[in-house]
């Protein structure tokens, strides 16, 4: 897995890390049981502080992403029915946000479709 | 005879790796200062290799030819020590001219603008591909080395009771005994074992080094993300395969040097031949590097994708000198020459930096307080 963390951005680069790993699981551009690199050398390689890294990884873990195996480190699986009514609760608020924004903004049903369908689609194209 | 051997050699690779300098550095690295590639065809930049090219020979010609002649009017330790740092220093001041000069450049054409602050890394790259071809060599190749000093010990224990009294250790060029160590005192017992933790000593450092091209920090920077990664995959498994040969070559020859020693036997004809494979590895090394290229920055692979650009000239004193106290990691690549060096930013790499200066200097003083 690639990831580009844009240290001019502002999201933070735990919240970089965290997604774009998110983002490859999604992809399939990481396999289920890839092993993460370890914070140190991750860390080594962005060229950041350990508990950076740290973090993100623990976010990763709470959400059911990783697990932290003792021998291999942080692995990549996915566990994620326990957490996934949250995220459901929490998705629907933010989508509601968001369309009142979109509303505000007179952008149409038909266009917010069609960008979801755009960005849904791109998941499934790449891993060919 | 022997010492002109080894001085030509590091006169040959000196002057070889200086004048193809940017051939051996890192990708995107020009006499140490970062260059994006687009602008690597630029007319003033082709102006100041060729400037270099002719400078360098213009400096270095005539002082190689001086120091040699010195060298073959009166051939000591201390002369080559000196020849060699003299010859090292020379072939270096071109390259930190040539760094300001680039620097001015990159600073006047507005280059520095192109810098995304953004780093890419690849997950994978410190662990095996599934492809068996593009992996360094593992770890325990390096650890059955280990047999070697293991034989050595073997043999020499055996047949400690054979030797004589004072066994003659170190022979001079000539093959002429000039060091002995007595049986009777323990230091002479250590002086007799001194070649078996050698040995043990450098099967642990090439474990090391090992390890760093496995482990160590990967940088992509300066090309396209897929090509860099097949680059250094390719460049991690050449370097892995070269040091499991010279490791191999340097075990044989100390089991070879104490099986001289133990049997009594001609001693000069190894030290011929440690001269000349020692020196020829080195070339052969450089002549590998000069193919693939820092990095493996020579292999050429097709190209069309964006390349990363981040500016990290200011880590980098003088353009080679790694300095980057937000780098936790001990040893990276190379900038400018082929293979790995440290950070001496980092606690280790400092001691190790200031060792290696107070190592030089004593030695050098040393030397010339002997009359060696």
């Amino acid at each position: 897995m690639i990831l580009m963390m844009d240290f001019d951005s502002e999201t933070p680069i735990y919240m970089q890390i965290k997604n774009q790993i998110i983002k490859g699981i999604a992809k399939g551009t990481v396999e289920n049981i890839e092993e993460l690199p370890s914070v140190r050398a991750l860390a080594e390689d962005i060229g950041v502080n350990m508990h950076t890294v740290n973090k993100a990884y623990n976010l990763l873990k709470d959400e059911g992403y990783i697990k932290i195996d003792r021998r291999k480190g942080a692995v990549i699986s996915l566990n994620l029915d326990e957490t996934t009514g949250k995220f459901k609760e929490k998705m629907t608020e933010e989508i509601d946000y968001f369309i009142a924004e979109c509303i505000n903004r007179r952008i149409t049903q038909e266009e917010l479709n069609s960008i979801i369908n755009a960005h849904y689609a791109n998941y499934f194209e790449k891993v060919k | 005879m022997g010492e002109k051997i080894v001085f030509l050699s590091i006169v040959l690779i000196m002057f070889f790796t200086g004048y193809n300098i940017n051939k051996l550095s890192n990708t995107g690295i020009y006499f140490g200062v970062r260059i994006p590639s687009k602008f690597k065809e630029d007319k003033d930049l082709l102006k100041e290799f060729k400037l270099y090219k002719k400078w360098f020979l213009l400096l270095n010609v005539p002082i190689i030819c001086i120091v040699g002649l010195f060298i073959n009017m009166k051939e000591s330790a201390t002369m080559i020590l000196v020849g060699t740092i003299i010859v090292i220093i020379a072939t270096g001041i071109p390259r930190i001219i040539f760094w300001k000069r680039l620097k001015a450049l990159k600073e006047s054409k507005g280059w520095i603008k192109e810098s995304k602050n953004m780093v890419v890394v690849d997950t994978s790259l410190r662990k095996p591909s599934k492809n068996r071809n593009e992996n360094p060599l593992p770890t325990k190749y390096f650890i059955l080395l280990i047999i070697f000093p293991i034989i050595t010990l073997i043999l020499t224990v055996m047949n400690f009771d054979k030797l004589p009294d004072l066994v003659p250790i170190h022979f001079n060029f000539q093959g002429i005994a000039d060091g002995f160590a007595d049986k009777g005192t323990r230091d002479g017992i250590v002086k007799i074992y001194s070649l078996v933790l050698s040995q043990f000593f450098i099967v642990g450092l090439f474990i090391f080094i090992n390890k760093v091209i496995i482990k160590g920090k990967t940088d992509l920077n300066g090309g396209g993300i897929k090509a860099l990664v097949i680059k250094k995959r390719k460049f991690k498994r050449i370097n892995s395969i070269f040091m499991f040969v010279m490791g191999l070559e340097i075990e044989i020859l100390y089991l070879a040097m104490q099986i001289a020693i133990i049997f009594n036997l001609n001693i000069q004809l190894i030290n011929i031949i440690q001269l000349v494979v020692v020196s020829m590895t080195g070339i052969i090394y450089v002549i590998i590097s000069f193919i693939i290229g820092q990095g493996g920055k020579n292999i050429s692979i097709n190209e069309n994708e964006e390349e990363i650009y981040r500016d990290d000239d200011k880590h980098w004193i003088f353009g080679s000198l790694y300095y980057n106290k937000n780098d936790m990691s001990l040893m990276v690549e190379k900038r400018v020459g082929v293979g790995y060096t440290i950070n001496v930013a980092h606690p280790i790499g400092m001691l190790i930096g200031i060792g290696t200066i107070l190592l030089l200097v004593g030695s050098l003083v040393y030397m010339i307080y002997m009359g060696i």
